[in-house]
């Protein structure tokens, strides 16, 4: 089924995850705190909305999951970026930068 | 990733919920950990992370649907969709679903026959801890000193080996719990016995003595009445007997009534104890069943043989052991080598050229033991039915391939039908990837249909199949019925085939140009690229069917020829049959004088012109081989010094029709005289042992033992076929029957006039007259037994003519349809062309030359292919060779013809076309 690209909720916070976990493996609340921090503690994660999410991009094949253990020592689900997962983010950058651009444009006429 | 993730959340739904509910705990107490660090109070900690996690359930719900849903229903409505599409053009589902039936249907059936033959394993507690023995002696002409059983040479170092061993060696292998949890012996009674219940006496072909821990050792279980026990097997033990369940149901009904009976085994009462499970028939070769099952301290009696069967030189059992929990079979046998090796040491022959000094016995390299998986019981003829098996599957391997192609094909002209559709779903925003998995969604619905309608017909094709015998003897009896592993083959083979033959044509299908095809269809001048495919489809299919048919008519070549072939005597109007008066329980001078007077009665019957016995039947492939030594002859090779014999009954010459050369057919006075011994041979022997077909008169001798040549030739008769059809003519020595030492069953020959039908009872009627008792097994015609002979060969006839011709049938109608739609599409051209002057006959060249060059390409690469496969059955193959130019002519030429006749019926059409109507047309 091809991806619904105006699903404003969905297309965004699947983004974000992949943002997340670019560079390191994180599990669940920790992909939750890095969104956090990287907006400047703007963006609250709705955890009902989280998982759903993480469940679909790894049925998409984009991120992977493993148990490990986390910095607390608790046995923890962690997710990482596949390929395919790094480029979708790439795609997934690049088309939100010509939207946000374009209602950028809209919005900065006078 | 993606669908093996999703199928695995299908597959797994229970670990994936368990591990998500764990996930989700972990987040939750992540938060209250991190509540408790803020300072807050345990309880308050709890209830602000859940809180703030929000509901756990929903959540959950939530996720699942994320992991399923999506795909299974995706799935679900390309399946509807296909369906629907399917249901729209019922002719074309017709056709595709009855080719793919065929050829799934026909590897379906001979994988049962695999199955049943070379993977099933016994019907016993734990069969993978079985092993069974055998020895690889140290050469060709080394081996045991007496044996009974199965030898083989193995390929390449032709060294000798066999499954038999000595009793005292069964003895010695039962001393070594450390490795083997049981040790069982079992040896197969040779032609059966003759087993009488009631008084009523018949020959039971499957008759095994075993050891008393065979039942048990194996894991068997009775459906009435007790198993053998080792007390069982002792000679003073009431003698006992258990049969098989088939056994039970053909001769008892199913009567429990049966167990406690005393029938009697080669006259030789034993009460019978039980019945075994139905699946169980014993561990013998593969199709074997063994129906009455005693223990082994009844073989002497039940045998008769000669002296005593636990000398330690007579190896004559095969042993089965049950691997201790843990041993490999390498450990097992390392156990057991020492024992083996002491226990053949001095009980092993070399034979030796004349001359040169004997081998002591002492000094014969010893056998090594090996160890072979016994979950499947003995192995010898499995490895022989194997070649059946793998021409087989090569076979109707080829028959799915032309179903492949045709069904291939027939998909590509769908997809060119449905060229505006896909354009359209295109055009309205379908991904391609999506097109594509709905077509293959669409082939492989097909291919399950033909499956489903395939294990139809393989029900019924296995049951053909066995009907022709592909072993040789129809006495075999298999499992065929359908197992987990017939039926995943068969979904395996319909998935691979489906996506196979779909998917060229369904990425073909979804390549088009969205322009073009909106602007009113592509190009109609000159074929397109498109047909490129369809003409390799058209080319394979049609050297497909060459390869098919080439193999037919090899073996029908093949047939003919063993038809055809002179075996040295009149193959008609000739009737055997066998008797054996000594398994019956008469001791030999009894016997002799039955088969003489047995004799005498039937060569009074009227209608019957001479009658005889011999202790060998004519062209039934059996043997007798001995050694001879002549005087003057210097042998080169071991082979040299053996020669097949036979012992003949009177008037057996005459009976045969086997004209006497020189000197005279045997006397009655031979017969009476035991003190001179004499000879006839055949002009192969008299050739390569005198060098001269001048030999009455001349002597040599059969054993070592008397110094003297004590049998002098008295005659000299044509030469004949011995054993089979297939070998040449061979040196053949006979006797005299009343001077033949050891004797068992007569094998009649009833030369006859008139219809075999009345003699046939006539006979039974003489048999009756003179022992009531005695039974009369096999009787046949000639022509029978020599048919008998030739069941492979006309397995293979049948099922390369039979699939070779159905190749020949698609090839020909993919042919037609492929040409009736060019001809379709190039109407405007061929329309352009009548317009500018092109006379009908002109276009009509055009069609055909168009097809005959496709068929020019399948028959060239059929050839050159058929050239390179039928190398395999060269062995097979008589009087014609694998590349026989003869066979490949006919075939090309009715291939051509078939093409041609196709062909030709689309260019009729081209060439009535009016141009008006033609150029009108689009």
């Amino acid at each position: 089924m091809p991806k619904d690209k105006s699903d404003h909720i969905y297309g965004t916070l699947d983004m974000l995850i992949l943002k997340a976990l670019q560079h390191d493996p994180r599990h669940g609340l920790g992909i939750a705190d890095r969104i956090r921090q990287l907006s400047g503690e703007i963006l609250q994660i709705e955890q009902g909305s989280l998982y759903p999410a993480l469940y679909r991009l790894e049925a998409e094949g984009w991120i992977a999951a493993g148990w490990g253990v986390s910095d607390n020592n608790r046995k923890a689900r962690f997710y990482r970026l596949t390929a395919a997962g790094r480029r979708q983010l790439g795609d997934e950058t690049e088309h939100w930068a010509r939207i946000t651009g374009a209602i950028n444009l809209v919005l900065s006429q006078a | 990733m993606k669908l093996f993730c999703k199928l695995r959340a299908l597959l797994r739904k229970e670990r994936l919920d368990a591990e998500m509910s764990a996930e989700l705990q972990a987040h939750i107490d992540g938060l209250v950990e991190r509540n408790l660090a803020a300072g807050m109070p345990p309880e308050e900690a709890r209830y602000a992370a859940l809180r703030a996690f929000g509901g756990v359930e929903q959540i959950k719900e939530r996720c699942r649907d994320e992991r399923r849903w999506l795909w299974l229903e995706e799935l679900w409505r390309d399946v509807r969709l296909g369906l629907r599409a399917l249901r729209k053009s019922p002719g074309f589902t017709a056709v595709a679903v009855l080719s793919l039936a065929l050829g799934i249907g026909a590897n379906t059936a001979v994988f049962s026959l695999v199955n049943a033959v070379l993977l099933q394993t016994l019907p016993v507690k734990e069969p993978h801890e079985l092993v069974i023995f055998n020895w690889l002696s140290a050469g060709e002409y080394v081996g045991p000193a007496s044996s009974s059983g199965t030898q083989t040479l193995e390929p390449g170092t032709r060294q000798r080996t066999g499954t038999s061993f000595t009793i005292p060696m069964f003895e010695a292998f039962r001393g070594h719990p450390e490795t083997l949890d049981q040790v069982m012996a079992f040896a197969p009674v040779w032609n059966g016995a003759t087993v009488s219940v009631d008084g009523a006496a018949e020959i039971v072909s499957g008759v095994q003595v075993v050891s008393g821990n065979y039942h048990l050792g194996l894991g068997v279980s009775a459906v009435a009445g007790r198993l053998l026990e080792p007390t069982d097997d002792s000679p003073a033990a009431e003698p006992v007997a258990v049969i098989s369940y088939r056994y039970w149901q053909r001769r008892f009904g199913g009567d429990p009534a049966a167990i406690g009976k005393t029938i009697t085994v080669n006259g030789v009462p034993a009460t019978i104890i039980g019945v075994t499970a139905p699946a169980f028939n014993g561990a013998m070769q593969a199709g074997e069943v063994m129906d009455l099952t005693l223990p082994l301290s009844l073989e002497s009696r039940i045998n008769r043989s000669q002296g005593d069967n636990r000398r330690a030189n007579y190896w004559w059992v095969r042993i089965m052991g049950r691997l201790k929990r843990g041993v490999t079979a390498e450990q097992a046998r390392a156990s057991l080598e020492g024992d083996f090796h002491a226990n053949a040491r001095g009980n092993l022959r070399a034979m030796a050229l004349p001359g040169t000094p004997a081998v002591d016995p002492a000094k014969i390299p010893l056998p090594r033991l090996r160890v072979e998986p016994g979950a499947r019981g003995m192995y010898e003829s499995r490895r022989t039915y194997e070649r059946s098996l793998r021409l087989l599957t090569g076979m109707v391997g080829l028959v799915l391939l032309v179903a492949c192609a045709n069904v291939g094909n027939l998909l590509l002209a769908r997809g060119a039908a449905r060229r505006r559709e896909m354009a359209l779903r295109l055009a309205l925003g379908a991904g391609r990837g999506r097109l594509i998995r709905q077509l293959l969604v669409e082939s492989v619905l097909l291919s399950a249909l033909g499956a489903a309608v395939g294990i139809v017909f393989s029900i019924w094709g296995v049951q053909a199949l066995l009907a022709l015998q592909p072993f040789g003897t129809g006495a075999l009896q298999f499992n065929t019925d359908l197992d987990w592993r017939v039926l995943g083959f068969t979904l395996a083979v319909a998935l691979v085939v489906g996506v196979a033959f779909g998917l060229a044509p369904a990425l073909r299908a979804t390549r088009l140009s969205l322009t073009q095809e909106f602007q009113g269809g592509v190009s109609t001048l000159g074929a397109g690229s498109r047909s490129a495919l369809t003409k390799t489809l058209m080319v394979v299919q049609v050297a497909l069917s060459l390869v098919l048919l080439v193999g037919a008519g090899l073996f029908i070549r093949t047939l003919r020829n063993l038809q055809d072939t002179d075996v040295g005597f009149d193959r008609r109007q000739l009737l055997l049959f066998d008797v054996d008066a000594i398994a019956n329980g008469a001791p030999a001078p009894k016997a002799r004088l039955l088969y003489d007077r047995l004799r005498d009665r039937i060569a009074a019957l009227p209608g019957v012109r001479h009658a005889s016995f011999a202790h060998v039947a004519p062209l039934s492939d059996s043997n007798w081989n001995s050694q001879i030594i002549v005087p003057g002859y210097v042998p080169t090779t071991v082979g040299d010094m053996h020669v097949r014999m036979n012992g003949l009954g009177p008037d057996n010459l005459a009976t045969m029709g086997i004209p006497v050369l020189r000197g005279r057919d045997f006397t009655a006075g031979d017969a009476s005289d035991a003190s001179s011994r004499v000879a006839v041979v055949n002009q192969s022997f008299a050739r390569k042992y005198f060098g001269t077909e001048d030999v009455v008169g001349r002597r040599f001798r059969t054993s070592d033992r008397t110094a003297e040549p004590d049998v002098g030739v008295v005659g000299l008769v044509r030469d004949a076929h011995y054993s089979d059809v297939k070998s040449p003519p061979m040196p053949v020595v006979f006797f005299p029957y009343a001077q033949i030492q050891s004797i068992r069953a007569a094998h009649f020959v009833v030369r006859f006039s008139g219809s075999e039908a009345a003699l046939m009872s006539a006979i039974r009627g003489a048999v009756r007259e003179i022992d009531a008792t005695l039974p009369v097994a096999n009787v046949r015609t000639q022509e029978q037994q020599i048919d008998c002979l030739m069941t492979q060969e006309r397995l293979f006839a049948s099922l390369c003519s039979a699939f070779g011709g159905l190749a020949l049938v698609l090839a020909a109608v993919g042919l037609h349809g492929m040409m009736a739609y060019a001809v379709q599409r190039r109407l405007r051209e061929i329309g352009l062309r009548m317009a500018l002057g092109a006379l009908p006959r002109g276009v009509v060249w055009m069609i055909v030359r168009e097809s005959m060059s496709l068929v020019v390409a399948g028959a060239v690469i059929g050839i050159a292919v058929a050239l390179g496969v039928t190398r395999w059955i060269a062995g097979m193959l008589f009087g014609v060779p694998a590349t026989d130019p003869f066979t490949y002519a006919l075939v090309v030429l009715l291939l051509a013809s078939v093409a041609l006749a196709a062909a030709w019926l689309s260019a009729r059409r081209a060439a009535h076309v009016d141009p008006l109507i033609a150029l009108r047309a689009e």
